[in-house]
């Protein structure tokens, strides 16, 4: 079987849509964020697509190392792991297509395929892709109402985003405390809530918060510090007793191997898009359990990225935690699921994958005419 | 698809055994779709390994989707962790691992390498491997070294199989042997050297020093295997690469051999680290830590086949696999007990692409080993 074409398709509810043709008709589709789909489409078609059409897409470690090596100037890491990651998604897609079965099988099997989700919601993402929302998003009441939605959809996990970065440095701590306890009010004990800080607390502060967030019931405490800062995390690790969590823009294999020997984050949370694809990301897992490291992978977009990244989560044996999942990347479940033939939603917290072959979500050729954003 | 039956079974290739404890034990693994999957491991203790594969393993699997490799795995693994983690359990779980992904390979259609995310090279360097250095004479291991440079090969390995109980015996003698092979062999043919845990640390950095002044390819388990500190001391002494790893069972000794220890190539066994499922994540791990694997199996059969299925898939695994027929019988019975053999010439061996590992049992000549044994 050899891989015919590769398109980069950017869809309007946020994926760009990656799709490989194959000489024997399967087809499999991958995705990246289409955020800054301009730079991405020609690297994927043309540098990319050079490179690995004419290849068997069921070779998919051989792919990857065909790819990473003559393109990293353009690495390692950022758009060049992300691009490389949408054609690896696609490359099992065909493969577990081809050999009939559903992903986590060719992949050597799911320790289970019910799989809890957690609620994730933020506060500045819908600011920035509306240009801006009505009042102020971040004021308790406002972030009730995120979590309000989240409960009434049927979940019981949920996380508080509260997208700082790295920039915004110990803004405005006594509020995100507030923040933290009045959904945690409104949820009550029966629900978990976690706290991301999304980069935007220094040490110190990080940990005062983190005192106090563990005492008020945070179940996991994630990104409190710079990405880069691994010392400092091993301090904030040290002292705090709840999970401290961190790994979403780590990018490769050996940046997680620094960040668990010298930050030790008690649970990694690799991104299937960020780390490049499923071959690399099923490594990481393998590294985290090395480590005794629990998993939790990033992955709120709510199509390929939810889907695949829950794939491969089905096949570690210790994840047990709920898996990330949000329609906020996306503009709501509906956008996110248009494209497909099947989508896979939660239901009741929960995520079944299905049985088809590949990862399961199939494109609709219309629907990807009707809502590409590059005609 | 379901998993049907395990049976484990000692034979003998053939009757021309160099050695009373080296028997294979050959698992078999069939489904409900009528595909089979062999697996193999070493059959010294099969008295103990056929009861744990058939009688306790067998029961646990049976009914699962022989395809969901990791998924058996993780059920055996937790089930008899009593037994292990380790010993019996490894070994015994690596062979019926080597059955299921033989069966999942032929399932797909797919060699094994294609499975594991496909071949680099299916033309594939093996190194000459042969044991017993400290029973033998200098001469009578030239002889051993000259059979396999008759036979094509131009990479060496001479193993003193001395073992912890007896440390630092005759180091003098070692390096006569090394001598006497390393003059024969010309400067351009590899040769590494195997203290089989044989050394104290300082003996070990006299001895790994005169044998890198003379040409050494590698330097291999100088001490014993748990003695993860002092491994760095000689990694640290010495510019030759160090080896280990070939009695290390899972994937955290691995993990505590690496960072405490340190060698410069990992040896990871097939069957003693839990089969395809467990070498492929020391693998990973040796990628991360930006170390070469070089695996350890010197069988002949269906180990050797399926190590060689997983090294062909790593970008950077272009050292020579280890090769013996010491642990089986001659070349000629172990390639007649298959369909079709998988046999090294000239030193490298040729990957098949046939669906699996690439072996399937002759039924005759596995009746007639089975009775031999």
């Amino acid at each position: 079987m050899k891989i015919t074409s590769v398109e980069a398709i950017p869809i309007e509810s946020g994926p760009l849509l990656v799709r490989l043709r194959t000489d024997e008709g399967i087809e499999g589709i991958g995705e990246a964020q289409a955020r800054y789909w301009k730079s991405m489409k020609p690297f994927i078609e043309e540098d990319l697509g050079s490179i690995v059409i004419g290849m068997d897409p069921r070779d998919t470690q051989l792919i990857w190392d065909a790819m990473f090596p003559p393109t990293k100037w353009i690495g390692p890491g950022g758009m060049q792991m992300i691009c490389m990651g949408a054609i690896d998604i696609a490359c099992w897609d065909i493969a577990a297509k081809s050999a009939s079965q559903p992903l986590h099988r060719y992949m050597s099997g799911a320790a289970r395929t019910h799989l809890p989700v957690y609620w994730s919601t933020g506060i500045a993402w819908q600011a920035r892709a509306t240009g801006g929302v009505e009042g102020d998003p971040g004021t308790p009441e406002a972030l009730i109402e995120r979590m309000r939605e989240g409960r009434e959809a049927g979940f019981t996990a949920f996380k508080l985003r509260l997208e700082w970065m790295h920039q915004r440095q110990d803004v405005d701590p006594e509020g995100d405390l507030a923040r933290f306890k009045a959904c945690k009010e409104f949820l009550g004990d029966e629900c978990r809530l976690s706290i991301d800080i999304n980069n935007g607390y220094s040490v110190s502060t990080a940990i005062e918060q983190g005192l106090k967030l563990q005492d008020m019931g945070a179940a996991h405490y994630e990104e409190p510090l710079p990405q880069y800062d691994y010392a400092g995390l091993k301090q904030v690790v040290d002292a705090l007793d709840m999970p401290v969590t961190s790994g979403e823009l780590e990018h490769t294999l050996w940046n997680f191997r620094d960040l668990i020997e010298i930050g030790d984050p008690d649970i990694l949370q690799p991104d299937l898009l960020f780390v490049g694809g499923i071959t690399p990301l099923r490594k990481i897992f393998t590294l985290c359990e090395a480590f005794n490291k629990p998993v939790l992978p990033h992955g709120p977009g709510a199509g390929i990225q939810n889907a695949v990244s829950l794939h491969v989560f089905s096949t570690q044996v210790n994840a047990t935690l709920p898996h990330e999942y949000s329609w906020e990347f996306n503009g709501g479940l509906e956008n996110a699921t248009r494209i497909y033939e099947e989508a896979i939603v939660p239901k009741d917290g929960f995520v079944d994958l299905p049985d088809r072959p590949g990862h399961g979500l199939v494109a609709v050729g219309e629907a990807v005419e009707a809502y590409r954003i590059d005609k | 698809m379901k998993i049907t039956s395990v049976t484990a079974t000692p034979i003998r290739f053939s009757s021309d055994n160099v050695s009373s404890s080296s028997v294979p034990l050959i698992v078999r693994v069939q489904t409900d779709e009528g595909i089979e999957g062999v697996g193999e491991c070493s059959g010294r203790y099969w008295q103990s390994l056929k009861p744990f594969i058939e009688d306790i393993a067998g029961p646990l699997i049976i009914g699962m989707d022989p395809r969901d490799t990791q998924t058996v795995w993780d059920a055996v693994w937790t089930e008899t962790k009593s037994l292990g983690p380790g010993g019996l359990q490894s070994t015994g779980m690596g062979a019926i691992d080597v059955a299921l992904w033989d069966i999942a390979g032929k399932a797909a259609n797919l060699p094994l390498y294609t499975l594991l995310g496909g071949a680099v090279r299916t033309h594939i360097p093996v190194y000459w491997s042969s044991g017993l250095g400290w029973q033998r004479t200098p001469d009578e291991m030239l002889d051993r070294v000259k059979e396999g440079w008759d036979l094509g090969y131009r990479a060496f390995k001479i193993r003193m199989d001395w073992y912890n109980n007896r440390l630092d015996s005759d180091p003098a003698k070692d390096m006569r042997l090394f001598d006497a092979c390393r003059n024969f062999l010309p400067d351009d043919a590899a040769l590494s050297f195997d203290a089989n845990n044989g050394y104290t640390v300082s003996t070990a950095i006299q001895q790994g020093r005169y044998m890198e002044g003379q040409g050494l390819t590698h330097f291999e388990e100088p001490l014993p295997q748990y003695d993860y500190l002092g491994l760095k001391q000689v990694v640290e002494a010495l510019s030759v690469p160090v080896s280990s790893g070939e009695n290390e069972r899972s994937l955290y000794n691995f993990r505590d051999m690496i960072t405490i220890g340190d060698p410069d190539i990992v040896q990871p066994d097939i069957a003693m680290a839990g089969g395809i499922t467990g070498l492929r994540k020391v693998y990973t791990l040796c990628e991360a830590y930006n170390k070469p694997m070089m695996p350890h199996c010197p069988s002949a059969g269906i180990s050797s086949a399926a190590s060689l299925n997983l090294y062909a898939t790593y970008q950077h695994a272009v050292r020579p696999h280890e090769y013996s027929y010491e642990f089986s019988g001659s070349l000629d019975a172990v390639a007649g007990l298959f369909q079709e053999s998988i046999i090294p010439e000239n030193g490298f061996i040729d990957l098949p692409d046939r669906p699996g590992h690439g072996l399937v049992l002759d039924e005759d000549a596995f009746k007639r080993a089975e009775a031999a044994f």
